[in-house]
């Protein structure tokens, strides 16, 4: 009798034991989904970032070619201006 | 910029003191040449090439205008440039010029008057002479002759000086109008580039604002990993107690299969904690790395507006307000300043929030939808739960404290750019009023 009760027990803590390893294990899947979920959205806006990163810098350095253009036109002006007073 | 000398400090010659008249010259023919220098290393081919012709007064002038710009440091190029191409210096130059041609063509002026004053006097003489019939008329006739000579000399004088003195005046407005299309231009290229610039850096404040929603969506689905994680630890423990109370003894047990179980669960605990943890710290890993590059890409964008605003200032010709107050987008995207993902904690722990207020997250946003609904009827501006649960990748049953749900809406409101005042008016009322229990 003590013995049925015994393997009756254990039998209750194996059950109990299954379903907590299965849903231990369910929550590890769960993390690992959500981790991926994560990483994947992070390098998705980092592509973006890089691709945005990328069109600013294009940019500047137009704004940078667009100043040398108007630097050397205001020397230009500057040294004609500076011979002209000169010569008057 | 002013065209005034700044000190030059050059190596004095050897031998020769800079207090000697020799050295002083000595000094500034240096100090004359290092400017000479400056100014061509910076030129280009085409303007290399004209300096290289330009007579000794033309560069003299040319080096007393680029000497500012050249050695004072910190000075950008292309704004010490216009500046110098806008600055008073060439009309006062100019005028200087024009005036001189003036006082010649007025003191040409006075002799022509003279002229004909003596030439009135003499014909008032003829006539009173031919009145009077008194010969002698015909010798002052040819005096007539030769006023009228000289005043056609002195006329002819001083065309030839109102020439020169209208070209100076044209030159100075074709120099005006030059520099006038070359400003434009600038201006005009540089409004072309900046518009698409700031709508690219906003772009890039969304995806900021993007990782702060993700952030704060990780933050919550963690959380709840760490309670189910905890009651199933719980339980684990529960179970390991059962299984000493079976009357089993120690070495039974230890050699059960039970006992195989709850190690491995432990383990499995042990390792989604670890899980938990190291994605927490990879996420705001990531996230420190994306702010760093978008605030470095954005912090080099700020010499560009300002440039701009000194080019409007130079053209108009009058200083322009400065305005000091930071930029929302520099406080924003500020590398190292993002990472706050774990500050609501600690207003988790100071408000007290208990279980009860754990709540699903459809269920708080049917509430607050229906909260705004009752102040402001039809102008409530209720958040569509559909994107807010897909953009935050959150499952409607989530269970979360009122402190993530607030912070999680704050963050979705940003990165939607949706309207916050009735947010900020009435998420503590709302707290209050329809979710903290008694």
């Amino acid at each position: 009798m003590k013995k049925d009760k015994t393997i009756q027990t254990n039998q209750l803590i194996n059950d109990q034991l299954n379903d907590l390893l299965g849903e231990a294990k369910n929550i590890l899947k769960e993390i690992d989904e959500t981790n991926n979920q994560i990483k994947v959205a992070l390098d998705d806006i980092s592509v973006k970032v890089d691709e945005s990163i990328a069109k600013v810098e294009k940019i500047y350095s137009d704004l940078d070619q667009i100043e040398k253009e108007a630097g050397d036109e205001i020397d230009k002006l500057i040294l004609q201006q500076a011979e002209d007073l000169a010569e008057e | 910029m002013s065209f005034e000398k700044s000190p030059t400090t050059l190596p004095e010659q050897e031998g020769q003191s800079s207090s000697t008249p020799e050295g002083v010259k000595n000094q500034k023919r240096a100090a004359e040449q290092e400017i000479k220098k400056k100014i061509i290393s910076n030129l280009s081919p085409e303007n290399k090439n004209f300096f290289g012709k330009m007579s000794e007064e033309g560069v003299k002038i040319a080096s007393q205008v680029y000497e500012g710009l050249y050695n004072t440091p910190g000075v950008n190029r292309i704004v010490g440039k216009l500046e110098i191409a806008y600055n008073q210096f060439w009309i006062d130059k100019h005028q200087q010029k024009a005036a001189k041609f003036k006082g010649k063509m007025d003191g040409l002026d006075l002799r022509i008057g003279a002229l004909d004053e003596s030439k009135k006097e003499i014909e008032s003489f003829i006539k009173s002479l031919k009145s009077q019939n008194i010969p002698g008329a015909e010798s002052l006739q040819i005096k007539l002759q030769n006023i009228d000579r000289q005043k056609a000399e002195l006329l002819n004088e001083k065309d030839k000086k109102q020439s020169k003195f209208e070209a100076i005046d044209n030159k100075l407005k074709l120099y005006t109008n030059e520099r006038d299309r070359v400003a434009d231009k600038l201006i005009g290229h540089y409004e072309e580039k900046l518009r698409p610039m700031e709508a690219e850096l906003e772009r890039l404040q969304t995806f900021n604002n993007q990782i702060d929603l993700l952030a704060a969506a990780a933050e919550v689905k963690n959380k709840e990993f760490l309670n189910k994680l905890d009651d199933l630890k719980k339980r684990k423990d529960q179970i390991a107690e059962t299984l000493h109370k079976t009357g089993m003894s120690e070495k039974k047990i230890r050699k059960s299969e039970a006992i195989k179980a709850l190690k491995q669960i432990e383990n499995i605990l042990l390792d989604g904690q670890k899980r938990v943890r190291m994605e927490k710290e990879n996420l705001a890993k990531r996230k420190a790395e994306i702010n760093k590059r978008i605030a470095r890409v954005d912090s080099k964008a700020n010499p560009y507006r300002d440039k701009r605003e000194e080019f409007i200032r130079i053209k108009k010709g009058r200083p322009i307000e400065i305005k000091v107050a930071p930029r929302q987008r520099s406080v924003d995207v500020k590398g190292g300043e993002e990472i706050r993902v774990h500050s609501i904690k600690v207003e988790v722990g100071i408000r007290e929030v208990g279980n009860e207020e754990r709540l699903r997250i459809a269920d708080y946003l049917s509430r607050w939808n229906t909260f705004l609904k009752e102040i402001y009827k039809d102008k409530a501006e209720v958040i569509d739960t559909k994107d807010f649960l897909r953009e935050t990748g959150l499952p409607k049953n989530s269970k979360l404290d009122f402190e993530d749900f607030k912070n999680i809406l704050e963050k979705y409101l940003k990165y939607r750019k949706l309207p916050v005042n009735q947010f900020n008016q009435n998420i503590e009322k709302f707290f209050e009023q329809k979710i903290k229990t008694e």
